[in-house]
């Protein structure tokens, strides 16, 4: 049961002249549940968008701070820009209780799995 | 017809680039750091997605500024993968600044993953002015 193996990025472009990154992902589940972690820094809590449309999950976040106006550019690695990134969640998640927490410039959200999903064990008793 | 062959070998590709990280391939800096000047002062800002305050040191000697600290992931028994790209553990960067720094007047702020350092110029970096007689 792989949730990210029908990833479906297709490279959408914003009509405002947003420029997107893809957001650095961790994806992992236990028995209960998947989790998936977003690094979102620079991004306010409001600015996130999180919608399920299709069983797919698209994360959004605007960036609406450019914190060096004023100043001049000694070195450049990086912009601030919003993030956008989408997630085929094939069936397998229970969308009514997904759950996101975001702190620290990272967004967790979870993702509870639908209960004929959970792992169980069945004991099997051989005669 | 053809165009489903597309499709898959599209999305054969894209599978590729994700599993051996071409994608990422620009970060080979972490964290990304810019650096910014203005007459009064330096401004660093990094991306530090995940990272406590507690994690996080700062120091400077001379004009040099280090930053450095751990990224840590959640312990958690019986997980299993599926993607996994945030970079964890220890990192460090350093920086030379050309001019001479106020060290005690430095600020420092943490807020949604975000360092913002700002470094003030020494006085005597501001040009003067000379009379000519």
């Amino acid at each position: 049961m792989n949730i990210t193996k029908k990833e479906d990025n297709k490279n959408i472009e914003s009509t405002r002249g947003y420029l997107y990154y893809v957001p650095a992902t961790d994806i992992y589940e236990n028995d209960n549940e998947y989790k998936m972690i977003f690094d979102l820094p620079g991004i306010e809590k409001e600015d996130i968008n999180i919608k399920i449309e299709k069983d797919i999950l698209t994360l959004t976040a605007e960036n609406k701070k450019e914190p060096a106006e004023g100043y001049e550019v000694l070195r450049e690695e990086m912009e601030f820009c919003g993030y956008q990134r989408s997630f085929n969640l094939n069936g397998i998640v229970d969308t009514e209780k997904i759950v996101a927490d975001y702190t620290n410039g990272t967004l967790i959200v979870t993702l509870p799995k639908k209960e004929e999903q959970k792992t169980k064990e069945i004991k099997i008793n051989i005669a | 017809m053809l165009e489903t062959i597309f499709d898959d070998f599209y999305r054969l590709n894209r599978e590729f680039n994700r599993l051996f990280g071409v994608r990422h391939q620009r970060r080979d800096y972490w964290p990304e750091t810019n650096i910014y000047e203005n007459q009064n002062e330096y401004m660093i800002v990094s991306k530090l997605p995940g990272v406590k305050k507690e994690d996080l040191s700062l120091s400077v000697k001379d004009n040099a500024i280090k930053i450095s600290g751990k990224r840590e992931s959640e312990k958690e028994n019986k997980i299993n993968y599926h993607l996994k790209e945030r970079r964890e553990g220890e990192f460090e960067r350093n920086f030379l600044l050309h001019e001479k720094i106020e060290a005690d007047k430095i600020e420092a702020e943490l807020k949604n993953g975000i360092l913002l350092v700002k470094i003030p110029k020494s006085p005597e970096t501001k040009p003067k002015t000379i009379e000519i007689k």
